[in-house]
């Protein structure tokens, strides 16, 4: 293939000239030059650099897989997941951690960046005032979200020089039946496949409902069945069980009942999950409440989790045996 | 993200390949590339290059993290099969594991490759001969015709002696570390290690058992030996305290002397602090940061000993390869 001198000229590549010659460009260069008809090429050319990789712009709307994928490539990235039924408050949830960031009010880490501000963008309009909704809504997760990610690269206040990626997936609340019903659903799901956290919404509307709250319960434990028999590294994965919408019970007359109940669920899950997984962490978020204000401390708590627990990892043990062949090796066990 | 089967196979082979012919300066950037995010930038980049060349569809840019899954890879698959390499392989990683939380490999499951692979080569190089057995087959070749001329019973003869050798040295070192136990003295030292604090003991210990090991990997058992020997100090070897006073202690000069440092103080984070001493450095958070270590990092005696004696090990096996 012919080469040419200039720099962003792909003809070595695609076979096209960057300045449309068909034939006698004076940019050509070497022996294949002359052979395309070129005129005599300087006897000593440059070295012609490749042409440099294209740079990606992102759209700033959620990342797709492979877009996702690229981000991992390059650098570590911790990977949360939200699940739970509609109206769970997932994406308002998600939409209240981009708001604190947006005004400052994050303590422990500061905005650092991200590829997906529209995307934040689009779940907090609706709570804008330019929106001109009469009262603060989200916008919700569609079905063909799932498997999207949104990015946020923070750093710890005060540590300019360590970023640290997230990259958050809402599974929609529309779909969250089938991957409690279909394990072959949750088997496709990336998201599911490679998430390090798991925050699993259970609703705190349908918890004081006393007609609602037992489905409410039983969905959350069989997706996390769901998402037990699909993760191979299941045991690895930080699972927080996120009372969402808590102003429900707060609010509620029968508090003390609604309490108990949601004491009775934690105990459930420790019992069934307790001993498989890194310690169970429990939270009770309110991220927009009716006439109260949001829990924001509980929400930054859970945000740092993400980013400040320790990865499991286990102590290097000398697999050792214990009917070794002489005493000396089989000293210490 | 999404894993593409067809391009799993292809990616390995290019890892164990490169794997194949590293140099030895080169083993300690893969392990520090497996287990530090964002070390090694320059060889990083010869890797990836190294890996486009055997791979053409692996992503040329962008791609510091997948670097460190190849690296994973590469070091995985030095250790199928054992060679002096995998010795210093696996005993690196397993230097480096400390704190635990000072690393972060990028797989996990590297390092429990790491404590499998020492497990069973430290048993394999120290076997038990089987003499009869040895014998009967000499004897067979023996009674065949012309067995003179072929070299079937020379061959026996050869790998029965290498064999009678290795145990020897087996019993050697089995009967040096019994002695060394039993003796209730600090040779170094030359004191009774019941007048020793374990602080003070811990790093000459683990230099009395390094000086011990005959035949590399280490037996598994002596890092339970330096235990038991540093319970006969007069204080508890189990009790935490700072690192640093235990580095810190009199005995400090004789194990410099000892030891002049090694390749790799990031692998090596005791030697590395001893190295900072020997420099006229401080153990303070700034003389430190390189390791990855804190000034209040506390363990005890008998941990940092162990921990002293893996270095050792590992800068041993880089050693015997260079």
């Amino acid at each position: 293939m012919p080469t040419c001198t200039q720099p962003k000229c792909r003809i070595a590549e695609t076979g096209v000239c960057l300045e449309g010659h068909k034939q006698n460009c004076p940019h050509l260069t070497g022996s294949e030059a002359s052979s395309a008809g070129a005129v005599a090429a300087p006897s000593a050319t440059p070295p012609v650099s490749p042409a440099p990789e294209p740079y990606r712009f992102h759209s700033g709307e959620k990342l797709t897989v492979a877009e996702a994928s690229r981000i991992m490539n390059d650098r570590p990235v911790r990977m949360i997941l939200c699940a739970g039924a509609q109206w769970a408050g997932k994406t308002t949830f998600l939409a209240r951690i981009g708001e604190m960031f947006r005004d400052g009010s994050f303590r422990k880490f500061r905005f650092a960046g991200s590829k997906t501000l529209c995307a934040f963008e689009r779940a907090t309009w609706r709570a804008t005032l330019p929106s001109g909704a009469a009262r603060p809504e989200t916008l919700r997760s569609g079905r063909r979200e799932a498997d999207t990610f949104l990015h946020l690269r923070v750093y710890p206040s005060g540590e300019l020089s360590s970023h640290q990626d997230i990259l958050i997936s809402d599974l929609p609340g529309e779909i969250f039946p089938e991957a409690v019903a279909l394990r072959d659903f949750c088997a496709n799901q990336r998201a599911i496949a490679r998430a390090d956290d798991l925050v699993l919404f259970l609703d705190c509307r349908s918890l004081v409902n006393m007609a609602e709250r037992h489905a409410e319960r039983d969905n959350a434990l069989r997706f996390m069945g769901q998402v037990a028999a699909v993760k191979h590294d299941f045991d690895m994965l930080h699972v927080h069980i996120v009372f969402s919408r808590w102003d429900f019970v707060a609010n509620h007359p029968q508090r003390q009942v609604h309490e108990d109940y949601c004491k009775a669920i934690e105990t459930k899950f420790v019992e069934r999950y307790g001993k498989l997984l890194p310690p169970l962490k429990f939270w009770r978020i309110a991220a927009r409440p009716d006439g109260l204000p949001p829990t924001d401390d509980e929400i930054q708590s859970l945000f740092c989790h993400w980013l400040e627990a320790p990865q499991p990892l286990t102590e290097i043990v000398t697999a050792r045996k214990h009917n070794a062949a002489r005493d000396f090796s089989a000293f210490g066990l | 993200m999404k894993p593409d089967t067809t391009i799993l196979e292809p990616r390995w082979n290019a890892a164990a390949t490169f794997a194949e012919k590293i140099p030895v300066s080169d083993i300690c950037s893969l392990l520090r590339l497996v287990l530090f995010p964002g070390a090694e930038a320059e060889f990083a980049k010869r890797f990836s290059v190294a890996l486009v060349k055997l791979e053409p569809t692996f992503p040329p840019e962008g791609n510091a993290e997948l670097l460190r899954v190849m690296a994973a890879a590469a070091v995985y698959s030095q250790m199928d099969k054992p060679s002096n390499e995998a010795d210093a392989i696996a005993l690196g990683l397993l230097a480096a594991a400390f704190p635990l939380e000072r690393i972060q490999p990028v797989c996990k499951e590297v390092m429990e490759r790491a404590g499998e692979y020492l497990a069973n080569e430290s048993e394999r190089i120290r076997p038990a001969p089987n003499i009869k057995a040895d014998f009967q087959a000499l004897k067979t070749a023996m009674e065949t015709e012309d067995w003179e001329t072929g070299e079937d019973a020379t061959k026996l003869l050869g790998s029965a002696l290498v064999e009678l050798g290795g145990t020897m040295g087996r019993v050697a070192e089995e009967n040096q570390f019994l002695w060394w136990l039993v003796g209730r003295q600090s040779p170094l030292l030359k004191q009774r290690r019941g007048k020793l604090a374990s602080q003070d003991y811990a790093l000459v210990a683990a230099v009395e058992a390094a000086s011990r090991v005959m035949l590399l990997p280490p037996p598994s058992s002596v890092e339970s030996l330096l235990n038991e020997v540093l319970a006969q100090c007069k204080n508890d070897p189990d009790s935490a305290m700072p690192l640093v006073e235990t580095i810190g202690t009199p005995s400090i000069d004789l194990v410099k002397a000892e030891k002049a440092g090694g390749p790799a103080t990031e692998l090596t984070p005791i030697v590395g602090m001893l190295a900072v001493l020997r420099a006229g450095g401080k153990a303070d958070a700034k003389g430190l940061k390189h390791l990855h270590l804190s000034p209040k990092f506390k363990t005890s005696p008998a941990a940092t000993a162990s921990q002293y004696f893996r270095e050792l090990m590992f800068l041993r096996a880089i050693e015997q390869i260079s």
